[in-house]
């Protein structure tokens, strides 16, 4: 007879503990995604609360894979647990109406603002690449002036190591290929 | 001494407090300097610094050759980017007359440039040779050395 109460608050406590990791790591993971998809980090803390609050509990509901509209779900948890759970979520728990229709807005409004994120920012390998790269004139310019001087330091190869040096081959196949470079572009612009 | 107009070097912007060039300018830099590097030796030698400073400065043929001199102090008849890199930055600096501001921030480097033989003195015909270079008239050198040469060996 003594056991039974024990056992019961035993179970309770294994309930509510799993329950409360398993939200802890629910908030946490869903901290970082609102964090995510917040245009504007300079936001009040109690905007973002509210916000993590309704992904939260939508998250909650996803993982069990149990309906929130299913009153099993409720039934399994004792008392005490619940009132824990209400703490929680506050008035996320209340008529299954409204838990819907916070879900699907939560949804909606974390699926818009990360596409207009992805709409807005360019992707990172692709903006590092552009900081990296030269502008398309300044390498036109380069490139230009690089045969010029070089068709003249050619001609100084030729006048005095000869046409046949290998020096000068080298040098007469880096102008062509610079050549080559610069014609290729031109037909692609 | 002029740079051309237009020339990728009258793009490069040198910075006006250090006399240096941003990173990405020297990204650039190298970048040209690899298109000159025909054979592949991170080196430049006579004939390509020749025909690329006659390119882009008005310099003469003996002033391109004193400066070469001047950059190739071990004599193996090539520079490499960091001579070329310095370069680049004494023509900027006195395209945009910060000679004396480059000779301040740079004291040792310049110094260990004009110190053409390497017994740690500059002499005043080692200065007349470059003042093209840096641009350092005639009386003012002569009351540098008036000034500074305590010992009076000049």
């Amino acid at each position: 007879m003594e056991e039974k109460p024990s056992k019961a608050s035993g179970e309770s406590l294994v309930h509510h503990g799993s329950e409360e990791s398993h939200q802890q790591s629910d908030i946490r993971k869903l901290w970082t995604t609102a964090t995510l998809s917040q245009m504007n980090l300079n936001l009040p803390l109690s905007k973002v609360e509210e916000w993590s609050d309704t992904d939260g509990s939508s998250f909650c509901h996803q993982k069990s894979g149990v309906d929130p509209g299913d009153n099993n779900f409720k039934q399994e948890l004792d008392e005490h647990t619940l009132s824990k759970l209400e703490l929680h979520r506050g008035r996320s728990l209340g008529s299954n109406l409204e838990e819907r229709e916070s879900r699907t807005e939560a949804e909606k409004s974390s699926s818009m603002s990360s596409l207009s994120i992805l709409k807005q920012t360019p992707h990172r390998a692709y903006w590092a690449e552009q900081q990296n790269r030269l502008p398309l004139p300044l390498t036109e310019l380069m490139e230009n002036e690089a045969v010029e001087i070089l068709t003249k330091a050619l001609q100084s190869y030729r006048s005095g190591i000869g046409k046949d040096h290998f020096l000068t081959k080298q040098l007469q196949r880096s102008i062509e290929g610079l050549k080559k470079r610069r014609n290729k572009r031109l037909h692609v612009s | 001494m002029k740079l051309k107009q237009g020339s990728f070097l009258w793009y490069l912007y040198l910075d006006k407090i250090y006399c240096l060039l941003s990173v990405r300018n020297v990204k650039a830099l190298m970048e040209y300097f690899q298109l000159l590097d025909v054979h592949r030796k991170n080196t430049l030698n006579d004939v390509l610094f020749f025909h690329f400073l006659h390119h882009v400065t008005n310099l003469n043929r003996p002033q391109i050759m004193i400066i070469f001199d001047m950059l190739d102090w071990n004599a193996v008849g090539e520079i490499g980017f960091d001579q070329f890199y310095m370069l680049v930055c004494i023509l900027l600096s006195h395209q945009n007359h910060l000679e004396e501001q480059f000779i301040y921030r740079h004291s040792r480097p310049v110094f260990e440039l004009l110190d053409l033989d390497g017994d740690l003195r500059i002499s005043l015909d080692d200065l007349k040779l470059y003042n093209f270079l840096f641009n350092i008239k005639k009386q003012e050198l002569k009351e540098l050395y008036h000034n500074f040469d305590i010992t009076g060996d000049h």
